[in-house]
C-alpha cells in the first residue's frame, strides 16, 4: 500500500514480491478446487467450461446476479465476522446456524405483533436478533464455560435442537392463523428498504460498516488484543488479562449476536416471514466463509462476496442445465481444504529442510 | 594427564563408546563443540555442567535422539550413529531422561511393553509384570505393579524409569540428572544402585549431573563442561576436589551474586488456612525485605500454592491477602494493580504468548483500552534488562533466558510489592540465572517481598531468608537461617 | 416390522418394541463413535466424522444398490471411509493443518458431495432404488426371553455383524500390543517415540482405521436399516459419535453404554411422535439432542488423551 515515492524505489517492488509469494498459494489452490469442480461436472455430463461460465456471468454480470450476490452475502458477511472473531481466539462456535434461528424468531416474536414506525421497528429487529442469538449461543457457551462441554459440540448440537424450535413455533405459537402453511406472520414495517441504486436492502449496509468496524476492535483494542492472545495462549490471557470463563462465554455470545442479526436482516430483507422445514445452511456456509477469509474482516468480506457469486451462479446453472446447487457447495469446501492444504505444502516449504524433521 | 587414567580400568578392551570431535550447531548457537570423550564399562563417568553446558544434547545424540552435525561415534571401535532410539537400545544403550519417558495413564507392565518395541510383540501383560517385579527385586526396589504410574511419587516414577531402561540389558547407561526431583535420601539411595549397576553388573554408566556432590559420591571419573567445550577432560575424580570442579563448571565470567542480610518489615502477604487441589490448610507470612524460600520436590503441592495464588486453580478454602487484598478470586488486572509480580513455573504456558511480538508481550495485563495509547516503552524496557531480541520479534523466538528476562521487564514494576518467582532460573544459563537470581535479591534488598517456588534445594540455600518445604500438600516451617539440609531433607521425604 | 401403538406404552410389548430398534439405531453411532475413540486415543481429532459418516453412507449404498450384497455394501462404506480418514490424516498428521478446521471442511464437503453424487446418480431415476434388505437372524428360545429377548436375539444380521465388530475391538485394544502403542502416541508421544515407535504413523493409522469404522457405521444406518439413501441422511449421528467418546471417557463400554442410550432415545422419539400427547412433537425430535448435552455436562472435567490435537513433531533443540 506504500505510494511508489522517489525516495525509495526498491520498496514496492519488495513488497510485490511478499504478495505475490503469499497469493500464490492461494490463488492455485482456488484453480485446483475449481478444477476438480470441473471434472465432476463433466462426470455429470456437462461442460465445465460453459458452466462457470454461467456461474460467473449470472452472478456478477448481471444486474439481477449483483443483487442476488450481494444480498447473499449480507447475511453471509454478518455471520462469518462474528465466527472470525472467534475462531481468532481459538473458541470454535459452528451452531451459528442455530443462533440465526433464534434471532429471527425473536424478532418476529415481536415485530410480528407490535407495530412500530419503520427506523424504530428496524433497529428493534436488530436488537432482538441480536439478543435471540446470544441467548442461543449462551446456552452453548455456559455448557462450554461451567460444565466444560466441548465447544464444537455444545454449540452443533444446539442447531439440532433450534431447527425442531423453529418447526414448532411456526406450527403452533407463532404461526399466521390466515395461512394454511406452517408459518410466520409478515415483519410488517420492519422490513428492510431496497437501496435503490442495487436493488438491495439496506442491510448490507450494515454489514459492509461492520467490516472496517471489527478490523480496528481486533487490531488496535484491548478487546482484540485478548482476542488474538487467547486463540495463542489462553492461559497466559487468564493469568493476566481476564477471567478464563468470561472471555470464552463473551466471544460465543458475540459470535451469536452477530449470527441473530442475520437472522433479523434475513427475515426483514429477503424472507418477510418465518416458515418452518430445512434449515438455510448459511449458519455452515459462514464457517467456510470466515477459514477461507483467514479469520481477518477483509478477507472474510471478499470470501463471502465470491462464495456467494458462487452460490447464485449454481442456481442459476441449475435452472439452466440442471446441476444441483449441493455441486457449487462442494466446490466451497474442496476450495477450503484445497486453500489449507496449499497454504500448509507452501510453508512446509519455506521453512525448507533446514528443521524439517518431522518424525518418521 | 590423559595417560594417567588409561591403565585404570580398561585392560586392553575398546571403549564401549568413544566420542570424536563431536560438535552440534542449532542455528547460530553452538550446543557442541568438538567434544572428545571415552565412556567404558565397569565405571560411573560423571558429565558434569550447568544449564545450557551441552550435556544433555551430548547424550541425545549418543541415545540417537539428535544427529550430531559433525565429528562421530564411535561404538565398540566401528563408527556408529543411531538414527532412532530404538537402534540405540538395539545396540545397547538406553537412555534415561530427565523428564519421564513414563506413559502416566499406563501400568508399569504396560509400560515395559512400550519400551520393548517390536522385539517382543508376544509378551502378555501378565508376564512382562512379573519380569519387572524380578528386575526390581534384583535391585532392592519395592514397586506397585498395579494401576496409572501416573499417580506414584516422583521417586517411585524415577525408579520405574531406571528399571524400565535396564528392561533391555543395556551395556551402557545414560543418566540425565536422575536426582533432580529426588530428596536427598533417595538420590542416595539411587546413587547406591547406580554404582552397583556399574561395579557389579559391568555396564558402563554415564550420570549426567550438574551436583557436586552426586559427582563425589558416586562417580569415578568426571569430565566437565562448559558452554559446549569440555573444559576439563576425563580423569578420576579424585584428582579433584569440590572447589576445582566447581570452577571449572561455573568459569569465571560469572559473576557471583551477593546476598544482603536485611531486617524483615512489615507483612505483605498473608495466606491463612489456603486449599487448593492437594494443597491442604497452607498458612505463610511473608515480610518485606526478604525471600521466602518455598522447598520440596516437583508434585508435593508448589504448583497447586503457585495457580492459586495467580488465578489459575480455583482455591478450595482459605484467603492470600495481599496489602488488604484478598488475591483469591480476584480479577488478574486487579491482582496486578494490587502489586503482585508473577514469574511462572512454566513461562511459555502462562505468561508469555509465544506468537505475539515481544513489544505486545510487554503490554499483557498491562493493556489499555486503545492500545495505540500503551505507555510502555519495549526497546527501553528491553534494554534495561538485556533481553537480546528486537521489540518486533515474536516472543516463541527468544531462548529461555532472554523469555525469562522479558516477562521480568514487564513484572516488575514501580508498585510491585510481591514477586511470585516459581523456578526462576530452570532452563537458563548460569550468566542469565545469576543476573536473575541477583534481581530478586536486591528487589528484597530494597523493601520488596519475593516467594521463591524452587525444586532445587541449594539455589534456596543460597538465597532465601526463611524457607518453607513443601510435602505431600502441607506447609511446613518457617525455619530460618543458617538452614539445616539434613533437617530439611527429612521434611521433605515425609518424615517431619 | 410395524408396530401398532396405542396411547397407552407402558406396556411390556411398547419397551420391547422401543429396546429392539433402539439397539438397532444404537449400533451405526456406537461404530462411529468407537472408530473416533481409536482416533482420539492416538492424538488426533476429527471433527470430520459426520462427513465421513455419510461419505460410508453413500457409497455404502451405492455398493450395495450396483452388486446386489449387503456384505459388500458395507465394506465399500469402511473403504470409502478410511479413504476420507487417510486424506484427512495426510492433511493433519503429514501437513499439520489445524485439525478443527481441516475436521470442519471435511464434514462439509461430505455433506454437500453425497447430495450431489446422490442427485446425479439416483435422482432422474423414476423410483428409488433400496439396497437389499437384512435377514433378521432370530435366535430360538433366548428371544423368548421376556423384554430383552427380542431387542438382543432377533435382530437382523447386520445388528449382530455391527456388535460383534464392536465388541471385538473393544477386546482387542485391551490386549492387544497396538493398544498400547496407541495409547502411547496419544498420552506421550514424546515416550512413544523415545520407545521407537513411529508416532505419526501409528496417528495415520489410527485416524484411517477410525474414519473406516466411521464410514461403515454410515453403511450400517443405511444399507442395515433404512434402506435408502437422502441427502443429509446421518442427521448429526456423527456428532453424536462424537460426544459420546467424551460421555464414554474414551472407553469401550461407556461408550457402547452411551450408544445404547442415545439409540433407545431415538426410538422413543420416533415413537412419541405418533403419539397425541399435550407435550408437541418437536420437542422429541429434540430430545436426544438435549439428552446428549445433559449428559455431556455432567460428565465433564474429565480430560481426554493430553496430547488431543496437538501435532508430534520431535523437539531437536538443547534442552
Amino acid at each position: 500500500m506504500t505510494s511508489t515515492s522517489a525516495a525509495t524505489p526498491t520498496t514496492p517492488t519488495v513488497e510485490w514480491t511478499k504478495v505475490l509469494r503469499n497469493a500464490a498459494p492461494t490463488a492455485l489452490s482456488i484453480l485446483a478446487a475449481l478444477a476438480i469442480g470441473g471434472a465432476l461436472i463433466a462426470w455429470a455430463g456437462e461442460n465445465p467450461i460453459s458452466v462457470y461460465r454461467t456461474v460467473i456471468t449470472e452472478s456478477l454480470f448481471k444486474r439481477t446476479g449483483w443483487r442476488d450476490t450481494l444480498s447473499r452475502a449480507t447475511p453471509l458477511l454478518l455471520i462469518s465476522l462474528g465466527l472470525a472473531i472467534g475462531f481468532r481466539a481459538g473458541v470454535w462456535n459452528i451452531g451459528a446456524e442455530g443462533q440465526l434461528i433464534a434471532g429471527a424468531v425473536a424478532a418476529i416474536a415481536v415485530l410480528g405483533y407490535v407495530d412500530l414506525p419503520a427506523p424504530l421497528a428496524i433497529l428493534v429487529g436488530i436488537i432482538l436478533g441480536a439478543i435471540g442469538g446470544m441467548f442461543w449461543a449462551a446456552l452453548a457457551g455456559i455448557l462450554h464455560t461451567r460444565f466444560g462441554v466441548n465447544d464444537v459440540i455444545a454449540t452443533l448440537l444446539l442447531v439440532f435442537t433450534a431447527v425442531p424450535l423453529l418447526n414448532w413455533v411456526v406450527r403452533v405459537p407463532l404461526k399466521d392463523p390466515a395461512s394454511v402453511l406452517p408459518q410466520s406472520r409478515v415483519i410488517g414495517s420492519a422490513e428492510l428498504p431496497d437501496l435503490p441504486w442495487i436493488d438491495t436492502h439496506i442491510g448490507i449496509i450494515l454489514a459492509v460498516a461492520c467490516v472496517p468496524a471489527i478490523a480496528w476492535l481486533l487490531k488496535k483494542t484491548r478487546f482484540g488484543f485478548i482476542v488474538r492472545a487467547h486463540g495463542a495462549n489462553r492461559t497466559t490471557v487468564y493469568a493476566n488479562e481476564s477471567r478464563g470463563d468470561v472471555v470464552a462465554l463473551g466471544i460465543l455470545v458475540i459470535g451469536g449476536a452477530f449470527a441473530g442479526v442475520a437472522g433479523y436482516v434475513m427475515l426483514a430483507g429477503e424472507q418477510i416471514r418465518v416458515a418452518g422445514g430445512t434449515s438455510t445452511g448459511f449458519g455452515f456456509t459462514a464457517i467456510i466463509v470466515a477459514i477461507l477469509g483467514r479469520n481477518k474482516p477483509v478477507g472474510v468480506f471478499f470470501s463471502a462476496i465470491g462464495l456467494s457469486a458462487l452460490l447464485v451462479g449454481a442456481e442459476a446453472a441449475q435452472r439452466r442445465t440442471g446441476l444441483p446447487v449441493t455441486l457449487m457447495q462442494s466446490v466451497q469446501a474442496l476450495i477450503v481444504i484445497c486453500v489449507i492444504t496449499g497454504n500448509a505444502l507452501a510453508e512446509r516449504a519455506a521453512r525448507g529442510r533446514l528443521k524439517g524433521m518431522g518424525s518418521r | 594427564m590423559s595417560t594417567a587414567h588409561a591403565s585404570v580400568s580398561s585392560e586392553g578392551e575398546a571403549p564401549a563408546i568413544e566420542i570424536v570431535g563431536v560438535s552440534r550447531v542449532f542455528g547460530d548457537v553452538v550446543a557442541l563443540d568438538n567434544i572428545d570423550l571415552e565412556i567404558r564399562r565397569g565405571e560411573v563417568l560423571a558429565v558434569l555442567g550447568e544449564n545450557g553446558a551441552g550435556k544433555t544434547t551430548l547424550m541425545r545424540i549418543i541415545g540417537g535422539l539428535d544427529t550430531p552435525t559433525s565429528g562421530s561415534v564411535l561404538r565398540h571401535g566401528e563408527p556408529f550413529h543411531p538414527k532412532s532410539p530404538a537402534e540405540a537400545v538395539t545396540a545397547g544403550i538406553a537412555l534415561v531422561h530427565q523428564h519421564f519417558a513414563l506413559v502416566p495413564t499406563m501400568t508399569p507392565a504396560e509400560i515395559i511393553l512400550l519400551f520393548r518395541a517390536k522385539r517382543d510383540r508376544r509378551c502378555t501383560r501378565k508376564q512382562a509384570a512379573s519380569q519387572l517385579q524380578a528386575l526390581a527385586d534384583d535391585l532392592g526396589f519395592s514397586i506397585e505393579l498395579d494401576g496409572p504410574v501416573g499417580e506414584r511419587s516422583v521417586g517411585e516414577q524415577q525408579r520405574l524409569e531406571l528399571l524400565r531402561a535396564l528392561d533391555a540389558d543395556p551395556e551402557v547407561l545414560l543418566l540425565d540428572e536422575p536426582t533432580a526431583v529426588l530428596t536427598d535420601e533417595e538420590a542416595t539411595a539411587l546413587l547406591d544402585v547406580v554404582k552397583k549397576l556399574a561395579h557389579e553388573q559391568n555396564r558402563a554408566v554415564v550420570l549426567i549431573t550438574h551436583r557436586l556432590r552426586e559427582v563425589v559420591a558416586a562417580a569415578d571419573r568426571v569430565v566437565v563442561l562448559r558452554a559446549g567445550v569440555v573444559v576439563s577432560p576425563a580423569s578420576p575424580v579424585g584428582n579433584h576436589t569440590p572447589e576445582s570442579l566447581a570452577a571449572e563448571m561455573v568459569g569465571s565470567e560469572v559473576p557471583a551474586i551477593a546476598r544482603q542480610e536485611t531486617e524483615p518489615g512489615a507483612e505483605v502477604l498473608t495466606i491463612t488456612d489456603l486449599y487448593a487441589g492437594q494443597l491442604k490448610s497452607a498458612t505463610l507470612h511473608v515480610y518485606e525485605n526478604e525471600i521466602l524460600g518455598v522447598a520440596g520436590v516437583d508434585g508435593n503441592g508448589q504448583v497447586e500454592l503457585e495457580l492459586a495464588l495467580a488465578g489459575l486453580l480455583k482455591a478450595d478454602f482459605g484467603s492470600a491477602t495481599l496489602g488488604g487484598t484478598n488475591l483469591v478470586g480476584l480479577h488478574p488486572r486487579a491482582r496486578i494493580a494490587a502489586g503482585f509480580a508473577y514469574l511462572p513455573s512454566d513461562r511459555y504456558a502462562r505468561a508469555l504468548v509465544g506468537p505475539m511480538r515481544c513489544d505486545e508481550n510487554l503490554l499483557i495485563g498491562r493493556t489499555p483500552w486503545r492500545l495505540d495509547r500503551a505507555v510502555v516503552d519495549a526497546p527501553k524496557v528491553m534494554a534495561e534488562w538485556a533481553v537480546k531480541g528486537a521489540p518486533h520479534h515474536t516472543a516463541k523466538s527468544l531462548s529461555g533466558g532472554n523469555a525469562q528476562k522479558l516477562v521480568a521487564a514487564r513484572e516488575f514494576e514501580e508498585n510491585t510489592k510481591l514477586v511470585l518467582a516459581c523456578q526462576p532460573t530452570r532452563g537458563l544459563d548460569p550468566g542469565a540465572a545469576n543476573q536473575l537470581k541477583q534481581r530478586l535479591i536486591d528487589f528484597a534488598g530494597q523493601g520488596g517481598a519475593v516467594v521463591w517456588v524452587s525444586a532445587d534445594l541449594d539455589e534456596l540455600l543460597e538465597t532465601a531468608d526463611r524457607l518453607v518445604v513443601v510435602s505431600d500438600g502441607r506447609v511446613f516451617g518457617p525455619l530460618a537461617r543458617p538452614f539445616d539440609r539434613a533437617q530439611i531433607g527429612l521434611i521433605m521425604a515425609g518424615g517431619v | 416390522m410395524i408396530y401398532a401403538f396405542q396411547a397407552d406404552f407402558v406396556t411390556v410389548t411398547f419397551w420391547t418394541a422401543v429396546l429392539a430398534s433402539g439397539i438397532r439405531l444404537s449400533i451405526p453411532v456406537a461404530t462411529a463413535a468407537i472408530g473416533e475413540m481409536i482416533t482420539e486415543r492416538a492424538g488426533v481429532l476429527n471433527l470430520g466424522l459426520e462427513g465421513t459418516m455419510i461419505c460410508g453412507a453413500f457409497a455404502g449404498f451405492a455398493t450395495a444398490v450396483e452388486t446386489g450384497s449387503l456384505w459388500m455394501g458395507l465394506i465399500g462404506g469402511f473403504v470409502a471411509g478410511a479413504l476420507v480418514g487417510l486424506g484427512f490424516a495426510v492433511l493433519v498428521v503429514g501437513l499439520r493443518v489445524d485439525q478443527v478446521v481441516a475436521g470442519l471442511s471435511v464434514t462439509l464437503l461430505g455433506l454437500a458431495i453425497t447430495s450431489f453424487l446422490n442427485t446425479e446418480v439416483y435422482g432422474s431415476l423414476p423410483i428409488k432404488p433400496r439396497s437389499p434388505d437384512p435377514a433378521v437372524w432370530s435366535i430360538p428360545v433366548l428371544r423368548d426371553i421376556p423384554l430383552i429377548g427380542e431387542p438382543l436375539f432377533e435382530q437382523n444380521q447386520v445388528a449382530y455383524v455391527g456388535a460383534a465388530l464392536v465388541l471385538g475391538i473393544a477386546l482387542w485394544l485391551r490386549r492387544s500390543y497396538f493398544g498400547i502403542v496407541l495409547d502411547a502416541a496419544g498420552e506421550a508421544p514424546e515416550s512413544a517415540d523415545a520407545a521407537g515407535h513411529p508416532v505419526n504413523r501409528v496417528r495415520i493409522v489410527a485416524t484411517t482405521i477410525g474414519a473406516g469404522l466411521a464410514g461403515l457405521g454410515g453403511a450400517f444406518l443405511v444399507v442395515g436399516q433404512l434402506g435408502f439413501f437422502n441427502s443429509n441422511i446421518t442427521a448429526g449421528r456423527g456428532w453424536v459419535a462424537l460426544a459420546l467418546v467424551i460421555f464414554g471417557r474414551w472407553k469401550p463400554g461407556l461408550i457402547v453404554v452411551g450408544a445404547i442410550f442415545f439409540g433407545t432415545l431415538d426410538a422413543l422419539q420416533f415413537r412419541f411422535q405418533g403419539l397425541d400427547s399435550a407435550i408437541p412433537f418437536e420437542f422429541f425430535i429434540a430430545l436426544p439432542y438435549i439428552v446428549t448435552l445433559v449428559a455431556l455436562a455432567m460428565a465433564s472435567k474429565v480430560h481426554g488423551p493430553s496430547a488431543l490435537g496437538t501435532p508430534f513433531v520431535r523437539s531437536t533443540e538443547a534442552n
